[in-house]
């Protein structure tokens, strides 16, 4: 029986109508709008999967090396596969022997000449110009406009267009790069979009244009159809782009943040391609086995990176040379990698792609620490470290091989490591205690880039990266708050004139020489304890054509660097 | 009433300023910087790029300021901008809650009419085998964990029988604004909405079955047996409407979940919801996104409270609020 209304209130009946008309209209309101792209229903498409999400194309605020390539293109690019440099947006890169990279030693300044291909346009069809390269840098070399990486633009001292196609830089300073200065150092941005919003003078808000992210328009084989809120990406093939138009018409590019139901989308065959770890290793496995044995895809498992041990770096018990040997003795890699990653992860010994020309070279100049309990005890008596009647190893000063090990928490890779090594060390009298960390913890002012013990963790192969990584200047220090990631404390002159010089121009003979005298210096000092090469997990289905997995990580190297030579079958 | 409703309205205010000030305190003493994750890949960071991202961002003032900054922006509607996702907040927050909605309301609406249609028929069926094999259904239901819930019927559903997709809100092959594409974005929700729905029903199926088992064994109900009145118009007309009244508290209580989404199930799922971004937002130290999401969330629980209460009122006439 319907309630009567009192003062206007309503009955049961109208309350239910009510309801049931609200939750209709949210329905109907939520449908899924966009621009519907009747002409390409015909046209090629895949759906591409990764992690990340982006918060835009731009060089500042959060971006994706991956996401970004798609849609815009830089003077110069990067093959993932043979790491060397081609002409993109550019006509041919500037050399010293044609005369269009002129350096000038005594004043330490540089010029170099980039002539842009003819024809080039944005993805709108406005005409891509020199100007625009020129105003990009304007833009980036403005103090209030956030760039992350200001390197390329602090060094520029002018830019001269004195063509449509020309592009004349002056450097202030040498730089080995300037003959390839890719889209993640400088680029372009649209003057007919950008550039009175510049002018205004309030960056702020130019920093917050929409341009960056839901109205982008660049030069890459892919134009913006749909933003998707960073976290699917709708993109069609660019009609202007400059090697022409790519093969598959059109893009789905998903973030999925969850590896569990990323594989059950490959397994359910809704992608065609899976970016950057966007499965983890025991996924991977499973589709090695399940997957790519029905002949369904293939997996690709490329050592883009490396995960290492590093001790402490003001830990005093560490500073023997001969006690970090022991303790790289101690484990036994080859078994680490078969167990806990089926064999399809090699070790590692230096930090260098096993992909590189120089790897041989640097690989037979290289101390190998093979496993070996007893050479490593043996090292440890002649550091003074014997074990005790508990069987931990204590020196004459009464000190005892106990320290803390740190592993960022919920990386099932690096705990797992972690647990395997503590234990060998155990059997030879060193002792650790566990402490892991969620990675927001451990990226923290408080505690990143320094622990008192040890600490599993890794980073890219990416020799041009060395010295951020080894070179004593980049010490991690209060006074930097900590957030350099030089993090093993290495003080090795010579190393860092190795890695000072391999910042210069230089030929590439020498440059190989360097890089194998790097090799023998760091397995002879340790300043990390390698443990094996990371893979990075790629599925491509059957089907896709072209994908060439990168050989090193790092944001030069795009997985999908060639995306308009792919096609699908 | 009206004036009741009013005092309740204006009492808002403060409680809601000391929330918002103590969660904003609470995300900035989360340990993290929101710096440093957007720097982790960027090859010659110099200690001096960091420090000037700092001051450009505005992370160097004090905690009062940049809260004051906040709410300054909040008071003229526009909570910001979302470092994260690079866009205005609430550009960020809309569609996400629109899309939570969808999914919550009709995983609310179907969950609880289920649950209470399940827990009158266990109540007046009690000790019967049905009331048994509800029972133990729902106690694994409780034991069952959403994400493996939600797992398992990927599994099932999506990669075995390929019946609905795995994740995400629509297919990239449709043409959006057809039928197919509404077809398509039905069969998106149907996992999620289920799993959501099973969670419901587990909730307030117990809670319906034992507040009607106690009002039927209530002295008015038996002299209304007594009068003659049969037993659907005992339970019907007499008895339900009783016994939904802590039914209806334990729904308000709930309901916010309606908005704060949930993020379990949206990550599981690849849904991008509300519970999904408030979790990003945190991570991220996106204290603007987060902060909207969570004012968002009390106001929706502050006001789900003083609509139980009105409820009540209506539900049981024996209740009345003094001006």
């Amino acid at each position: 029986m319907a309630r009567d209304k009192k003062d206007g209130g309503l009955n049961r009946r109208e309350f239910i109508q009510t309801a049931g008309a609200t939750a209709a209209g949210l329905f109907l309101s939520a449908w899924p709008s966009g621009k519907a792209p009747a002409a390409q229903v015909a046209e090629k498409r895949i759906v591409i999967v990764a992690q990340r999400r982006t918060a835009g194309f731009a060089n500042h605020g959060r971006s994706d090396t991956e996401q970004t390539g798609l849609v815009d293109a830089g003077l110069a690019g990067q093959n993932p596969v043979t790491l060397e440099r081609f002409p993109w947006l550019a006509e041919e890169l500037p050399s010293i022997k044609k005369g269009t990279w002129k350096i000038d030693q005594k004043n330490k300044t540089m010029v170099t000449v980039y002539r842009l291909r003819s024809g080039l346009k944005w993805h709108d069809g406005k005409p891509f110009t020199s100007k625009d390269f020129q105003f990009g840098w304007e833009v980036h070399h403005h103090p209030e406009f956030p760039l992350r990486d200001r390197l390329v633009p602090d060094l520029i001292e002018k830019i001269e267009t004195p063509d449509v196609r020309t592009i004349v830089i002056h450097w202030k300073a040498l730089y080995n790069e300037a003959y390839a200065i890719q889209k993640q150092q400088l680029r372009a941005w649209p003057r007919h979009i950008l550039e009175d919003a510049f002018r205004s003078g309030n960056i702020k808000a130019l920093t917050k244009h929409p341009y960056w992210n839901q109205q982008f328009v660049g030069t890459g084989p892919y134009r913006l159809v749909d933003y998707g809120g960073g976290t699917q990406l709708e993109l069609e093939a660019n009609p202007y782009y400059v090697f022409g138009k790519p093969k598959i018409g059109r893009v789905t590019f998903r973030v999925i943040e969850d590896t569990n139901t990323s594989l059950s989308a490959i397994l359910a065959g809704e992608v065609d391609l899976a970016l950057r770890n966007t499965i983890a290793f025991d996924g991977a496995v499973i589709l090695k086995e399940q997957w790519q044995t029905k002949g369904l895809g293939q997996v690709s498992l490329r050592p883009v990176s490396h995960t290492w041990v590093n001790l402490s770096g003001t830990n005093p018990l560490f500073k023997d040379v001969r006690v970090r040997r022991a303790l790289l003795h101690a484990i036994d890699r080859n078994a680490l990698v078969k167990n806990a990653f089926k064999g399809y992860v090699p070790v590692v010994h230096f930090p260098m792609s096993p992909y590189r020309k120089v790897f041989k070279k640097a690989d037979a100049a290289a101390t190998k620490y093979e496993y070996n309990p007893n050479r490593a005890q043996q090292l440890l008596a002649e550091a003074g470290w014997k074990p005790g009647a508990d069987g931990v190893l204590a020196n004459e000063k009464g000190e005892r091989m106990e320290f803390e090990f740190r592993a960022e928490a919920g990386r099932r890779g690096e705990e797992q490591t972690q647990a395997i090594v503590i234990d060998y060390w155990k059997k030879i009298g060193a002792q650790c205690s566990v402490k892991n960390m969620p990675g927001r913890l451990l990226n923290s002012e408080e505690f990143r880039n320094r622990w008192p013990g040890a600490m599993v963790g890794g980073h890219n192969l990416v020799v041009e990266e060395w010295a951020e990584r080894y070179h004593s200047a980049g010490t991690p220090t209060a006074e930097n708050r900590y957030s350099t990631e030089s993090v093993t404390h290495w003080n090795n002159a010579q190393a860092d004139a190795i890695m000072d010089e391999l910042n210069t121009i230089m030929p590439e003979q020498r440059a190989i020489q360097l890089q194998v005298e790097f090799a023998k210096l760091y397995t002879r000092d340790l300043p990390h304890l390698p443990m094996y090469y990371s893979p990075e997990i790629l599925a491509i289905k059957k089907g896709l054509r072209g994908v060439t997995p990168r050989i090193e990580s790092g944001g030069n190297n795009m997985n999908t660097w060639n995306m308009h030579a792919w096609d699908k079958t | 009433m009206l004036h009741y409703v009013s005092k309740r309205l204006l009492e808002m205010v403060p409680l809601l300023l000391f929330i918002s000030g103590l969660i904003y305190l609470l995300l900035y003493l989360m340990p993290g910087d929101p710096l440093y994750s957007m720097l982790e890949d960027v090859p010659h960071l110099r200690p001096e790029d960091y420090e000037r991202l700092r001051k450009l961002y505005g992370l160097d003032d004090p905690v009062y300021v940049q809260y004051w900054k906040w709410l300054w922006q909040v008071i003229q509607l526009n909570p910001g901008y979302s470092r994260e996702y690079g866009q205005p907040a609430m550009d960020v927050i809309l569609p996400a809650l629109k899309n939570t909605l969808v999914l919550t309301v009709a995983a609310v609406i179907i969950g609880k009419s289920i649950a209470i249609a399940l827990g009158i028929f266990s109540a007046i069926r009690q000790y019967s085998l049905w009331d048994y094999v509800l029972t133990v259904l729902t106690f694994i239901g409780y034991c069952i964990p959403g994400f493996w819930l939600a797992l398992m019927m990927i599994i099932l559903f999506a990669v075995k029988l390929g019946w609905f997709p795995t994740s995400g809100i629509i297919s990239p092959d449709v043409v959006p604004g057809t039928w197919t594409a509404t077809l398509d974005w039905i069969k998106h929700l149907i996992l999620p909405i289920a799993v959501l729905a099973i969670s419901e029903i587990i909730q307030v199926q117990r809670y319906m079955r034992s507040s009607l088992l106690e009002v039927l064994r209530q002295d008015y109900l038996t002299t209304a047996r007594a009068k003659g009145l049969s037993e659907r118009a005992v339970v019907g007309r007499h008895a339900l409407k009783n016994a939904l009244i802590p039914v209806v508290t334990i729904i308000a209580i709930t309901m916010p979940r309606v908005i704060g989404g949930s993020t379990v199930v949206e990550t599981v799922f690849g849904y991008p919801g509300i519970g999904r971004l408030l979790y990003v937002s945190i991570m991220g130290n996106d204290f603007v996104v987060a902060m909207t999401v969570v004012m968002l969330i009390a106001l929706t629980v502050v006001a789900f409270n003083l609509l139980a209460d009105i409820l009540y009122g209506w539900l049981d006439p024996r209740i009345r609020y003094q001006d």
